[in-house]
């Protein structure tokens, strides 16, 4: 075989050269850069502190959603506490003006025969006679009057009033030397009903009728005076009606005989009248005190509106329904009037108000009736608990003495949104109302009027513990957006999974959701979310699955609700409770594609 | 990204392209009247006096690897796509356990031979140039298959390089004690330019669903003059390496010295059969002024040292802070600075071959060569069978198929051997295919070159 090297290596060259081909499948200038990155059932565990609730549960200054230590022990609630007072209470003295009486004057007939003369006369010596006289009727009617009465005074039985009354009878134009004078049977008409004890005589109260059976003077002039202290209201025939009082009657000489011991001389006839002028006195009635029937309403007693305008977010959701466990109201009044052994009622309304005041729903307790007694005088303390139970009801020491509880059942609705009004979330505001207070028509004895009084004064300790019943709900939602992003584009989330071992030592059912949100702030549709929830003081797996076609040129961010639900379970939501998360895994399943 | 994958394709492709020679070529093992064959086996002798041009002698580029263009790059649907792209599955790609690329450069400035002193001697300078990387196929995996609950391990991640100067003098004779034996050797002065060693010992990332943990260890040597890490501060005011640059003590230039020796042996058997076997590169360089950065031993991190207060968003953010700040510790190198001298081992080379020529035509013989390039992670070896061809006494040539570490592959050499010029050509591996820019898919050619004047 002959071979042709030059042939053969020009074929060799060839071979090599026809070897290295391009391979137009390839072109390095213009590479499509796309590339997915895959995450299978990815999970990542986290260690995460155990959740304590005084470190979520925060609340501003002014909040009245707080901590609230009681005995020892801390717990949040609803709390709002302060004091309280009234006006003071007068009840004014009533007042008459006294009567105008002007002086009568009046000629008594000689009563019988004219006297003899005596016979035997010594000259120069007058002779002794007695000339008797019988008087006549004589006086002034009068009338006492007193409007505009305090309308805390139903009735009138009796007062204690002064009242000076005196009548002045003097003999005048006697032509004889008057040596004695002497009133037999002397019978005056006064008011009636007045108490007093007179210095001569007797004064009947029922027929206002003095009688003097005998008072002899010395001179021509006499004065009778009466001080009455008070008005026994039923015999004066004193009337009290519209708050006026009106009180009739008068101030008479009924009768009598006058003798008068003259000398006489010879030669001197014997009068056979004799004038009398009488002057009349009267003062007017001031009542510093009456025994009777008295109602007095209590001014300005209230208490300011509870603001919840500073709720914490986890409270201010329009989902959140809290039905309390156990609230409480505590009050420790005094009686002004206790001294008087005057009652005092009062009603209590606790008011949910909503949309700026025009919902409102009342809440009252049970026999909505507040009575503070006597029995601890003036001060008191006088204190009530209004509760829905009173089982191993934690009351303050300011509240404890001398306490009086009062149930109260509704109170645990106080911030449950109501029923039969689609309104939503809490009120924005507890109103606390004393209705009607007043100290109730009751019969005082010896009341003294004129003076001022201090008015209620009282201490108040609303305390709303947040133990939640069954049937609340505190709904907190918050969302994490802005998350969107170039490079979330090629985000593609098939499933996204929490899980964790969950011990809830809180008295409340929590669940946890979380809704992947899109550029619209929505929840983005076709995306499911399971959550388990777990019950109060369990410990339980926790699932929340989010499943679906989570693609992140969509996804924005999230929005994150917590579901915290009631219980049968009275325990108050406290600082010390833990939300233990053990084994938390995030593990998600998809894929990132993006171009390099 | 798109430019910095392109340039880096590139510059991968240009390494490739710029090869025209293995390092020494093995396709010239048997090629007749190859002058340099003694730095293959300095048993070696030649027939000619020769000397090389200089400069131009012997180039010598390989690029070799067992990771492919076509393990990065795919076409699809008429597009080229990376291997990220979600239409190339992981079974396409082809990927190692241990992904190597290694390029040696060897650059013959000066060379001569001549016969003298009862043999052949030969008097070489050149300047060699080794790079290498192994990546780890579990980077790719985590980067194609994506992130699972599973360990991943991705140590041995390495880069190494090594710039050398050397003065070879080679000396081959026949020994009389036993006709047929030829023996040779060569002691080669070696100064150290640069040398590069970048080491993640450990990097475990245990991606387990109760906990993850990562372990590091990386350590970082090199001898450059002028070289200095350049350091930066963490948020605990600890210094740790962000970069380097060249602005430090020093110049690049000489930096260290060693030796290495090469030793072979021929024997022909037969008239027409001969057996060879050499060992070459048997040396080291010790380096003076090593710069060092590491990270002290293991570094590890837990996700299960972390605990994460969520009801306090401060308490949470310090976490975080912590988490990433040791997080990044994982990576934050400590500069040990200048540690003083270092020895760098040369990789060597085992040569075993025989040729046979075909008794009724002796131009033409076959020879079948083991290679195996000594080193702890770049090692790697490859028989070739070639056949070489040598019709008139001007020209030899040879075309060769290879199987080994990097796969199979295809190999030729042509050699002009006139009286007083010499040219020859050569790829122990050829290019089967390129891309539109001319850059083989097949990360595994290399290519050789020279021009002497034999006399």
């Amino acid at each position: 075989m002959k071979i042709n090297p030059i042939r053969l290596g020009a074929l060799s060259l060839l071979a090599v050269v026809a070897a290295s081909c391009v391979n137009d499948g390839y072109d390095l200038a213009d590479i499509d850069t796309t590339s997915q990155f895959e995450f299978n059932d990815l999970t990542l565990p986290l260690n995460v502190n155990d959740i304590q609730l005084d470190q979520v549960m925060t609340f501003g200054e002014d909040s009245k959603i707080t901590e609230v230590t009681m005995n020892g022990t801390s717990f949040y609630a609803l709390h709002e506490k302060g004091s309280f007072d009234s006006d003071p209470i007068t009840i004014a003295k009533i007042v008459t003006a006294a009567p105008d009486l002007p002086p009568t004057r009046t000629t008594l007939n000689l009563f019988g025969d004219l006297p003899a003369i005596p016979d035997v006369e010594i000259p120069g010596m007058p002779k002794e006679v007695v000339l008797s006289y019988e008087m006549t009727r004589a006086g002034n009617d009068m009338t006492f009057s007193a409007s505009n009465i305090d309308k805390s005074i139903l009735e009138l039985h009796h007062l204690g009033t002064t009242i000076d009354v005196g009548i002045s009878l003097k003999l005048s134009d006697f032509p004889l030397p008057i040596s004695g004078v002497k009133f037999t049977n002397l019978e005056l008409q006064l008011l009636k009903g007045l108490e007093c004890s007179p210095n001569v005589g007797s004064y009947d109260a029922a027929t206002g009728i003095w009688l003097i059976p005998e008072l002899n003077i010395a001179t021509p002039e006499l004065r009778l005076a009466m001080h009455a202290t008070g008005i026994n209201f039923k015999q004066s025939g004193a009337t009290f009606a519209d708050q006026t009082f009106t009180y009739d009657g008068g101030i008479y000489i009924n009768g009598g005989i006058v003798s008068v011991t003259a000398g006489i001389k010879a030669g001197e006839k014997l009068p056979s009248k004799l004038d009398i002028g009488i002057d009349y006195e009267c003062s007017g009635i001031e009542v510093n005190s009456f025994s009777g029937r008295l109602q007095y309403n209590v001014e300005s007693l209230s208490i300011p509106n509870v603001s919840l305008a500073d709720l914490p977010d986890f409270l201010s959701d329009d989902l959140t329904n809290i039905r309390l466990a156990c609230p409480q109201i505590y009050l420790r009044v005094n009686n002004p009037l206790g001294g008087d052994k005057i009652t005092v009622r009062t009603g209590l309304t606790l008011k949910a108000i909503r949309h700026n005041g025009s919902v409102v729903t009342d809440f009252s307790p049970d026999r909505n009736e507040i009575s503070v007694g006597y029995n601890a005088g003036t001060d008191g303390p006088y204190c009530f608990a209004l509760a829905p139970s009173f089982n191993n009801l934690p009351v303050p020491d300011l509240y404890k003495e001398n306490r009086t509880d009062i149930l109260f059942t509704s109170l645990s609705d106080l911030l449950a949104a109501p029923r039969d009004i689609n309104c939503a979330g809490l009120p924005e505001a507890i109103g606390i109302t004393f209705d009607n207070p007043c100290f109730p028509a009751q019969d005082v004895t010896d009341f003294r009027l004129g003076r001022t009084i201090p008015g209620i004064q009282g201490n108040y300790d609303l305390i709303a513990p947040l133990g939640l019943l069954d049937g609340s709900l505190i709904c907190y939602s918050t969302s994490a957006t802005g998350w969107s992003s170039s490079s979330l584009e090629g985000l593609d989330i098939k499933q996204l999974k929490v899980t964790a071992s969950l011990t809830n030592q809180c008295p409340l059912g929590v669940e946890i959701v979380a809704y992947p949100l899109d550029k619209e702030g929505r929840r983005i549709a076709g995306v499911t979310v399971k959550a388990t929830p777990v019950a109060p003081n369990t410990t339980a797996p926790f699932e929340l699955l989010i499943s679906g076609d989570l693609n992140g040129a969509e996804l924005d961010g999230m929005e994150f609700v917590a579901f915290a639900t009631g219980s049968s379970d009275n325990t108050a939501l406290a600082p010390s409770q833990r939300i233990s998360i053990k084994n938390l895994r995030i593990s998600a399943s998809g894929k990132y594609l993006r171009k390099l | 990204m798109k430019s910095l994958i392109k340039y880096t394709l590139a510059a991968v492709a240009l390494m490739g392209s710029v090869a025209a020679q293995a390092q020494n070529t093995a396709s010239g093992y048997f090629l007749d009247n190859y002058n340099y064959r003694y730095q293959l086996n300095p048993a070696a002798g030649n027939s000619k006096n020769f000397i090389s041009m200089p400069l131009l002698g012997n180039v010598n580029e390989a690029l070799r690897g067992n990771i492919h263009l076509t393990s990065l790059v795919f076409n699809r649907d008429g597009r080229t796509v990376l291997f990220t792209n979600p239409l190339v599955s992981w079974e396409e790609m082809d990927i190692k356990d241990r992904n190597n690329i290694t390029e040696n450069l060897k650059l013959n400035l000066l060379s001569a031979g001549f016969s003298a002193f009862g043999g052949y001697n030969t008097v070489s300078l050149n300047a060699a140039l080794n790079v290498n990387a192994t990546i780890p196929g579990t980077f790719f995996e985590l980067a194609k298959q994506g992130l699972s609950n599973r360990t991943y391990d991705i140590s041995d991640l390495r880069f190494g390089a090594l710039g050398y100067g050397e003065l070879a003098l080679g000396h081959s004779r026949d020994l009389k004690v036993l006709p047929g034996l030829r023996v040779g050797g060569a002691v080669k002065l070696l100064v150290g330019i640069a040398n590069l060693d970048a080491h993640f010992n450990r990097a475990d990332i245990t991606l387990g669903r109760d906990s993850w943990e990562v372990t590091t260890n990386a350590d970082v040597y090199a001898n450059v003059g002028g070289f200095r890490f350049t350091e930066d501060e963490n948020k605990r005011g600890e210094k740790y390496v962000s970069g380097a640059d060249l602005n430090g003590e020093g110049s690049v230039g000489p930096n260290g010295f060693g030796a290495a020796f090469d030793l072979g042996a021929e024997y022909k058997v037969l008239d027409f059969v001969t057996v060879s076997a050499s060992i070459t590169d048997l040396g080291f360089i010790n380096f003076n002024n090593t710069q060092y950065a590491t990270t002290g031993g293991d570094r590890s991190f837990s996700t299960d040292a972390y605990s994460f207060t969520v009801a306090e968003s401060e308490k949470f953010d310090d976490e975080v802070d912590q988490f990433r700040d040791d997080f990044g510790r994982l990576y934050e190198l400590q500069n040990r600075g200048n540690i003083g001298s270092r020895t760098a081992s040369l990789d060597a080379n085992l040569n075993v071959g025989a040729d046979v020529a075909l008794p009724m035509y002796r131009q033409l013989h076959f020879g079948l060569l083991y290679t195996h390039r000594f080193g702890d992670v770049y090692g790697w070896n490859e028989y070739r069978l070639s056949a070489n061809w040598h019709p008139i006494k001007c020209l030899s040539a040879n075309i060769n198929g290879v199987v080994g570490s990097f796969g199979a592959g295809f190999g030729w050499m042509l050699n002009f051997y006139a009286p007083g010029f010499n040219i020859f050509m050569g790829m122990d591996r050829s290019v089967a295919a390129v891309t539109k820019q001319f850059v083989p898919l097949n990360t595994n050619m290399s290519f050789n070159l020279g021009m002497n004047f034999p006399f």
